[in-house]
């Protein structure tokens, strides 16, 4: 079950925040979803492999060949804010 | 006395991949000091529907590394994401591996203590930020971000801050050697992050420390000894260790504490969806064992097996550069090894070292070097001859053709040499003297200097030798001789 203190995580490592509302109907939901896992986990999966996918391939490999870049204009012309050549963002360290 | 504590350390070590493009795109990496945000694509950038191919030049070269480090590599490999929000990851994750990385189990071998590697494994490294001082904001350069990177972690076999050090410099040159990294920490290119733990000899493991983000190798054993020393006073006192993350800061030399980490279970990692599996099969690993060079120790060994001093055979084996230049002057050259050896790390090294200027990047040849000391050797130039020329062989220019050119040739003639010898005996009486009465029979080495400075160094010294010694044998003969 997700409690408040749990969700209050989710939220840190997501950077949302969700007003009070929004945060009891989320709780609702991430809860039934849980539910319904842990409906599956009833299941006998004793001896089944796991799967991480369903395409069996391996060695899906590309040779060390230079292909097209963006130029800085192409790489900054969707960026919200920039100076001088790098991406502009809220500071992220004191 | 209060008893001794021993610290225990463990490595995490990032290398920056020798590659041509970066780790899951076709992006090149060669951005080193290019404009921010010059060396970029879609998946570099994290944009929407771009999906990674890994790179197979870092694959082998992940595995050769393997190789040289004695790892278990045979098996599957998988990528996972490791997820997190921060602005150097456009993408929101890093694909890294997790519970099945390329390579495991290793060693190295660090002047007889063995150093156990305990996993090896590929990732993309993250862009780089700049946080000008007293703005709100942070500058974000991509060029890195996709950089393929070997990560490298090591089993807490390591004692002492010193030791960390000395591991590192092995790791390095053997990251050179085999042409797997620069391994330059000053270009971001080699990094690492330390824990520390302190304990009473036998007892079980302390509280760890970790240490992140260290650029030089001075800095990891500058932090390592200024955290030895917080937690010897805390254990001291009485204190308990906090398991804490720190940062360092060189200039202030000391460590600060980083916000709390997150947790693994933070990252909810996962098998990555968008990259299928590496299967890697003993006939694979086989084919890039046989690209593996001589190893540091290896060639360590051979240096020493051909009489070159332990010291420099052990300073020459960790530089690629310098060892594959001595090697190639070896195989141009008859006389002993130690001879180039005197030559290279003595006026060739000052030589560069005042102009700045790299071995590799030097126009000396090593066939020529081999050369000049070989002219020394049959005698045909003296060595002060040869000091003399060594700043144009430097520049390229080929011994036998500037001594050709110069008529340069070690005086041997007889009649020159014995005229020096004559002048001096008349200037140098109270030493032919000691020489000749046998009072100081090794005063004719002080003469024989003098005699080789009369002749400006150029007397072939065998020569000047074999004529100093029959004169004064004569001159004491003739003594004996009379009544």
């Amino acid at each position: 079950m997700i409690d408040e203190a749990e969700l209050d995580h989710l939220m840190e490592l997501a950077k949302l925040k969700l007003s009070a509302a929004e945060q009891e109907q989320i709780r609702g939901d991430l809860n039934a979803i849980l539910g319904y896992f842990s409906a599956l986990e009833q299941l006998d999966t004793e001896g089944v492999p796991e799967l991480a996918r369903p395409v069996e391939l391996e060695n899906v490999l590309r040779e060390d060949q230079p292909g097209p870049m963006f130029s800085q204009e192409e790489a900054l012309g969707l960026a919200a804010a920039r100076e001088q050549g790098f991406f502009k963002v809220p500071r992220v360290v004191e | 006395m209060p008893e001794p504590l021993e610290a225990v350390i463990g490595l995490e070590v990032h290398l920056q991949l020798r590659t041509r493009t970066k780790m899951f795109s076709a992006c090149r990496a060669d951005y080193f000091s290019a404009e921010p945000n010059s060396f970029t694509d879609p998946l570099t950038l994290g944009l929407p529907g771009a999906l990674p191919v890994i790179n197979r030049q870092a694959v082998e070269l992940a595995i050769l590394f393997g190789l040289a480090l004695g790892c278990q590599l045979e098996g599957r490999a998988q990528f996972h994401r490791k997820n997190y929000f921060y602005p150097d990851s456009p993408k929101n994750y890093q694909i890294s591996q997790y519970d099945s990385p390329i390579g495991r189990s290793g060693h190295l071998d660090l002047g007889g203590r063995t150093v156990r590697v305990r996993r090896i494994h590929l990732e993309d490294d993250a862009g780089k930020l700049i946080h000008p001082p007293g703005e709100p904001v942070s500058l974000l350069d991509l060029n890195r971000a996709g950089m393929p990177l070997i990560e490298l972690v090591t089993e807490p076999d390591l004692t002492s801050p010193l030791e960390a050090r000395d591991f590192l410099y092995q790791l390095r040159s053997l990251a050179q050697t085999l042409g797997v990294s620069d391994a330059n920490p000053e270009e971001g290119k080699m990094r690492a992050d330390v824990n520390l733990s302190l304990r009473a000899p036998g007892a079980p493991l302390g509280t760890k420390v970790e240490i992140k983000n260290l650029n030089s190798f001075r800095s990891v054993q500058r932090a390592l000894e200024y955290q030895t020393e917080v937690q010897r006073r805390q254990l001291r006192s009485g204190e308990a260790v906090r398991q804490a993350t720190f940062g360092w800061d060189e200039a202030a030399g000391r460590t600060y504490l980083l916000r709390s980490k997150e947790q693994e279970a933070d990252y909810r990692y996962f098998p990555e969806p968008d990259l299928p599996p590496l299967a890697i099969t003993k006939p694979w690993i086989e084919k890039i064992r046989a690209r593996l060079p001589e190893l540091p120790s290896a060639k360590e060994a051979r240096y020493l097996a051909l009489g070159v001093r332990a010291a420099e055979a052990a300073l020459l084996s960790q530089s690629p550069d310098l060892s594959s230049f001595l090697d190639r002057a070896i195989a141009a050259y008859p006389g002993p090894a130690q001879t180039l050896v005197n030559w290279l790390l003595g006026d060739v090294a000052g030589t560069l070292t005042a102009s700045g200027i790299e071995i590799a990047a030097s126009p000396l040849r090593p066939e020529h070097l081999a050369a000049l000391a070989a002219l020394v050797d049959r005698g045909e130039i003296s060595g002060k001859m040869a000091k003399e020329l060594l700043p144009e062989v430097m520049e390229g220019g080929d011994p036998q053709e500037l001594v050709a050119a110069r008529g340069l040739r070690a005086v041997r003639d007889e009649t020159t040499l014995t005229e020096a010898i004559e002048a001096t005996l008349r200037e140098q009486r109270e030493l032919a003297e000691r020489v000749i009465s046998g009072s100081n029979p090794k005063a004719i080495h002080a003469l024989f200097g003098q005699v080789m400075r009369r002749t400006g160094g150029a007397a072939q010294p065998e020569r000047l030798r074999d004529l100093l010694r029959a004169r004064l044998e004569r001159l004491a003969a003739e003594r004996a001789e009379r009544p």
